[in-house]
């Protein structure tokens, strides 16, 4: 069973959630000088990272809201949680509160 | 298993008598008037007219319920409050009414889903157990204090989880779409067979 946290309900179990692929995708602006490459990249390209991943998530059967999630795609593990509009975590932080949290000399926030 | 305990099974079983195995019960709840009031709760002045308008104290904690004898205002989100009214006379309308006269002028909605809900209660001592068996909720967690509610899942049904008279040895209110009733009604008929005393 996984837990994942919820930015208002605290930790609940991974079948209270649904994923909606990657977050911090902005909308072009200017979508009617955009060409078809451009609009085709916004559209349907993703970064498809292995590791570290951010991602955004909704509490279906709880809250029902929306927020936002580091995930680490090897391991499938939660490193983080926030709330929407909320700035994203620094990727090199979070791995270095990782490799710490993995060696014991630190804890890794919402895990 | 015996024909007896499958006629528990059925939509008329519900709007029947209620279950009483002793150690556990399930029954139907009388309606009630039920309205959704949306508004961002860090907003002073929606705060300030929901709490005129009901005569309670906003939740202010996540997944909190403030009520009175006749009455419960619900959170429900960061920016979404349930309130339920349990009077036999007043009609859900007047009451949806009372509350946008109060938010005149506030960014807010006020929906009524009365008869969009089922309330089931399931109590006694063994309710907890029988209520382990459909959700993956950590009851004793989200539900510590008298004051907590929940929303999440039993079965496949979403479900809101109130405690009776503000007490979980009080039994459990279950809130559920009423489309869901019978699915979740026939879920806790089977799940209390075990505790038939
Ligand atoms: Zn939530």
């Amino acid at each position: 069973m996984l837990l994942i946290e919820c930015p208002w309900c605290g930790q609940r179990d991974q079948t209270e959630f649904s994923a909606h692929g990657e977050a911090h995708i902005a909308r072009p602006t200017e979508t009617a000088t955009l060409n078809d490459e451009q609009w085709g990249n916004y559209v349907f390209f993703r970064s498809n990272s292995k590791g570290l991943h951010y991602e955004r998530w909704t509490h279906d059967f709880g809250c029902r809201r929306w927020f936002n999630a580091v995930r680490d795609t090897v391991s499938d593990q939660f490193l983080v949680t926030y709330k929407p509009g909320e700035p994203a975590p620094d990727a090199k932080q979070l791995t270095q509160q990782l490799s710490d949290a993995t060696s014991g000399t630190a804890k890794v926030s919402g895990v | 298993m015996s024909a007896q305990i499958y006629s528990v099974f059925t939509t008329e079983a519900i709007h029947a008598e209620p279950l009483d195995y002793g150690a556990v019960s399930l029954s139907t709840m009388p309606h009630c008037i039920k309205v959704i009031i949306r508004g961002e709760h860090d907003n002073a002045a929606f705060i300030a007219a929901v709490q005129e308008a009901t005569g309670l104290s906003a939740p202010t904690r996540a997944n909190s319920v403030s009520s009175n004898d006749t009455s419960e205002l619900i959170w429900l989100g960061p920016s979404e409050l349930l309130y339920r009214l349990h009077n036999e006379t007043l009609l859900a309308g007047d009451t949806v009414q009372r509350l946008q006269n109060a938010l005149q002028g506030v960014h807010s909605a006020v929906v009524d889903v009365s008869d969009y809900y089922t309330t089931l209660k399931l109590a006694g001592p063994d309710a907890r157990r029988v209520l382990r068996k459909g959700t993956p909720l950590n009851v004793d967690v989200a539900l510590a204090d008298g004051s907590d509610c929940a929303q999440t899942r039993f079965g496949h049904a979403a479900i809101l989880l109130t405690q009776a008279d503000g007490q979980a040895e009080d039994g459990f209110i279950l809130q559920v779409r009423w489309t869901y009733a019978e699915y979740l009604w026939t879920f806790l008929a089977e799940a209390m067979q075990e505790y038939r005393t």
